[in-house]
């Protein structure tokens, strides 16, 4: 083998490349670097890499790289003023008459969905005049697909008044089933895990039955109606798990997280090691090695003051969105800043009030 | 005992050989290593060194790498376990954390033959460690800062361009 030394850098070779793109955790790092020449483009196409360090969706359309606090700008629509998390390279909005929608913010695609009012309540409650929601959580009922006009969603919803719900719904039928919860329990949150869809409240874990794609519509009304089934219950011994401080001190809500294959319901020590959990509307664990995020490591965001009768708190939201948005170390207990540096830009509200999501952008083989 | 201890000889590309105990340079490279267990049953009844050729790594590059591995692989001049090392962060008081910083606080064209050399001996940590120095310096930087750090040529057709800077403008 002849002599290499001297290497000129655009004759990296793509195994190398491909190794120091793994080392940078920021997409807006990689998508540039790919950028830089033919040689790198070419190759840098080629690598599957480990998925980069999410983002934070702030309230005007901007989006906010962690940890290292670049802005940037991408497609959202005009009409879109409240935004209900993400699945994949989609955001959930809904605009200032309660429609609601997809948009994907690489391709500008957007997909409508339905009006807040056909998901939410009962028709009897509907007619009752029921109160308005004000949280909405949608989640994608597939982990296959990209979401379409004709996927199924599940729908957590809340009102003003704590009382929560799920409803599925299918768009193009314009109608919701909504999931009865006769115990009237408070709902925390919903995920789509390994084929099935689950809700956690304070003390049990449940499994939603009789909601596999089956429910056609007989006459306007569902063949099935979908059940929840308690799979865990007494979930919670905060005294014993390390990061009880977070949630004394931080947090307010439960969470549930997909983490190693397995969903993470309950507090726990450890994440396993190589894992970093990304908690909110939208969780998710990422692996931390090499890529700039620690390991066991909870990157949260204030999760109080965007929730019902916490409308005081509003304006110091917009004030300051990543006030108590933190880095919580479950070895050593420890609360760091989630952003390096106070970002230059504040986001501006558009409409209504709201806190920064994560987002978890997907765009590197397309 | 320290005067027992086997060495091997590694000629670099361009000539030069430098010493380097065997036991040391088998614990951080796998290619050394398997060179030498390659040559192991010819020399086993005979007391002489044995030359290794390199013929990948330049002696400048070489001696930095030498520097390296005899700082992190050997037993007596590591303080400390050398493991306790993968678990600092920059900036963490551990000696051999500085001397890192400082053993990749070098220009570009000495960097990339570290990559290389660090690939070619199958060195992880300090391939580890390159390739981090290389992302460190791309961090936050514009496309043409990258350029211009690395003397890339902008190679694109102006019709490419247009369509690399549509693709992602959001990043640019």
């Amino acid at each position: 083998m002849a002599a290499r030394q001297c290497s000129s850098w655009s004759d990296l070779q793509p195994e190398l490349l491909g190794l120091v793109l793994r080392r940078l955790p920021s997409l807006a790092d990689r998508v540039r670097l790919r950028a830089v020449c033919r040689q790198w483009r070419h190759h840098a196409r080629l690598e599957p890499l480990p998925p980069p360090l999410p983002w934070l969706t702030l309230l005007d359309g901007t989006f906010l790289s962690v940890p290292d606090g670049e802005v940037h700008r991408l497609h959202v629509p005009d009409d879109a003023v409240y935004n209900h998390g993400s699945t994949g390279n989609w955001l959930f909005n809904s605009d200032i008459n309660g429609m609601c929608s997809l948009a994907n913010p690489f391709s500008k695609a957007v997909i409508q969905l339905l009006d807040v009012d056909d998901i939410i309540w009962s028709h009897q409650e509907k007619t009752a005049g029921c109160r308005p929601a004000v949280y909405l959580k949608w989640v994608l009922l597939s982990s296959l697909e990209p979401p379409s006009p004709n996927s199924h969603f599940a729908v957590l919803i809340m009102d003003s008044k704590y009382a929560t719900g799920i409803s599925i719904c299918q768009p193009p039928m314009a109608s919701a089933i909504r999931v009865p919860n006769h115990e009237r329990m408070l709902i925390l949150d919903i995920a789509f895990f390994d084929g099935k869809l689950y809700a956690l409240s304070r003390k049990n874990l449940f499994v939603i039955d009789d909601m596999d794609s089956n429910y056609y519509y007989n006459i306007g009304k569902p063949k099935m109606i979908p059940s929840m089934r308690c799979i865990v219950d007494s979930i919670d011994d905060p005294g014993t798990t390390t990061h009880y401080r977070l949630f004394a001190e931080y947090m307010y809500w439960g969470y549930l997280a997909e983490c190693s294959g397995r969903l993470l319901h309950k507090r726990v020590n450890t994440l396993g090691g190589h894992q970093t959990l990304f908690v909110g509307r939208h969780s998710k664990c990422l692996p931390a090695s090499e890529r700039g995020a620690q390991e066991d490591c909870i990157y949260f965001i204030r999760d109080y003051g965007s929730y019902p009768n916490t409308a005081y708190d509003w304006g110091n939201v917009n004030e300051n969105p990543f006030r108590d948005c933190g880095v919580f170390n479950m070895k050593n207990e420890m609360v760091t800043p989630l952003l390096l540096e106070t970002p230059a830009v504040r986001p501006q509200g558009k409409a209504g009030p709201g806190h920064p999501a994560w987002f978890f952008p997907e765009i590197w083989n397309y | 005992m320290a005067s027992e201890k086997k060495v091997v000889f590694l000629r670099s590309s361009d000539g030069e050989a430098f010493e380097v105990s065997e036991e040391v340079i088998s614990a951080a490279s796998v290619t050394i290593k398997g060179m030498i267990d390659e040559e192991s049953p010819s020399r086993a009844d005979t007391a002489a060194t044995t030359t290794l050729a390199i013929p990948n790594v330049t002696a400048a590059t070489l001696s930095r790498v030498l520097h390296y591995v005899n700082k992190h692989f050997d037993a007596a001049a590591v303080v400390g376990r050398p493991d306790d090392y993968i678990f600092c962060a920059p900036g963490d008081e551990h000696p051999l954390a500085r001397f890192d910083d400082d053993f990749v606080d070098v220009d570009n064209d000495t960097l990339i033959d570290l990559v290389h050399a660090a690939e070619y001996l199958h060195i992880k940590k300090l391939f580890d460690l390159t390739c981090k120095a290389v992302a460190d310096k791309l961090k936050g930087r514009t496309i043409d800062q990258i350029r211009e750090t690395f003397g890339i040529v902008n190679d694109y057709t102006v019709e490419e361009e247009v369509e690399v800077y549509r693709e992602n403008s959001w990043a640019f």
